[in-house]
């Protein structure tokens, strides 16, 4: 089975299928961005140490100020030991986004 | 709005301003120093279990809300009174469509907004197009398809006002289900005609 066809397998095809429709609004793609856009990508690059924007972050790339902010908040209340575990803040976006129809 | 609705009854415990010590007095000044008000609102209280999410939520609310960007303060308020309509938050609904009021919205618009009844509201062909957007993607984002880009661009929005738009829904969808979640209180500041101090 190749790792296509697991994934088919894992999610259901009404919430993967979602994806099908495609980009509908322009992300400003790593290589284009400008200015305080590609300063705000250059700050995500530093403190992941990943080179390639997820397109989750580039949807935020009209208003880096507000892209800096998400990040921000997404480590103090997410990506961090808080009240929860790391585990159950995981557990609760993968239901949230089962419920919510979010493939990605 | 229903009595069901506007009867909203607390259910998870928030610091109330006279009982917040340390960090979380804290951050009831940094948004009382940011708001120039002394009141802490619900909403805001709502987010005492972590002051530090607290502080940022005051300033992200700032950058992308309560300030002009791609779109004007009306627009952000139109978007921001129909969302919480669309996901029965009575008490963003309340506030909201107040703040609605003080950017210049007559009184025939602001109660459309209050009614969720839009066809009665004084908008613009461009207006009407955003907000059957602000529709689609409340009650579904995953259902919105390219074509109903498009027709917010033939409407002669731009991309980054269509971007920033999405920011605002999304703003929205977290507070009002915060708002519920928590069971916040209504402020009635549009029955008082003015907003807390």
């Amino acid at each position: 089975m190749s790792d296509e066809q697991e994934k088919k397998t894992l999610m259901p095809d009404y919430i993967q299928d979602i994806s099908k429709l495609g980009l509908k609004i322009k992300l400003i793609q790593d290589a284009e961005a400008t200015g305080d856009t590609a300063k705000a990508y250059d700050e995500w690059r530093a403190a992941s140490g990943r080179t390639q924007m997820p397109g989750i972050l580039k949807c935020f790339g009209q208003r880096p100020d507000f892209l800096r902010h998400v990040m921000q908040f997404s480590n103090t209340v997410h990506f961090s030991e808080g009240h929860l575990s790391r585990r159950y803040k995981e557990m609760i976006a993968s239901y949230v986004s089962y419920l919510n129809r979010c493939p990605y | 709005m229903s009595d069901v609705l506007t009867k909203a009854v607390t259910k998870i415990k928030v610091i109330e301003d006279a009982d917040a010590t340390d960090e979380v007095a804290e951050a009831y000044d940094y948004w009382r120093a940011s708001s120039g008000r002394t009141k802490v609102p619900g909403v805001i209280k709502s987010l005492s279990a972590r002051p530090d999410f607290l502080k940022q939520a005051v300033d992200f609310s700032n950058t992308i809300q309560f300030s002009e960007g791609h779109l004007s303060r009306r627009h952000k308020e139109m978007i921001g009174s129909y969302v919480s309509f669309l996901n029965s938050c009575p008490y963003c609904l309340d506030s909201h469509a107040f703040f609605l009021k003080m950017q210049g919205a007559n009184d025939q618009t602001v109660a459309g907004f209050l009614a969720g009844d839009l066809e009665k509201a004084d908008l613009t062909y461009a207006e009407r197009a955003l907000m059957r957007y602000v529709k689609i993607v409340t009650e579904g984002a995953y259902r919105s398809t390219p074509d109903d880009v498009q027709k917010l661009r033939e409407a002669g929005w731009k991309e980054e006002q269509i971007a920033e738009a999405v920011y605002v829904i999304a703003l929205f969808a977290m507070f009002n289900r915060i708002a519920n979640a928590f069971g916040v209180p209504v402020q009635n500041y549009m029955a008082m005609g003015r907003m807390t101090p």
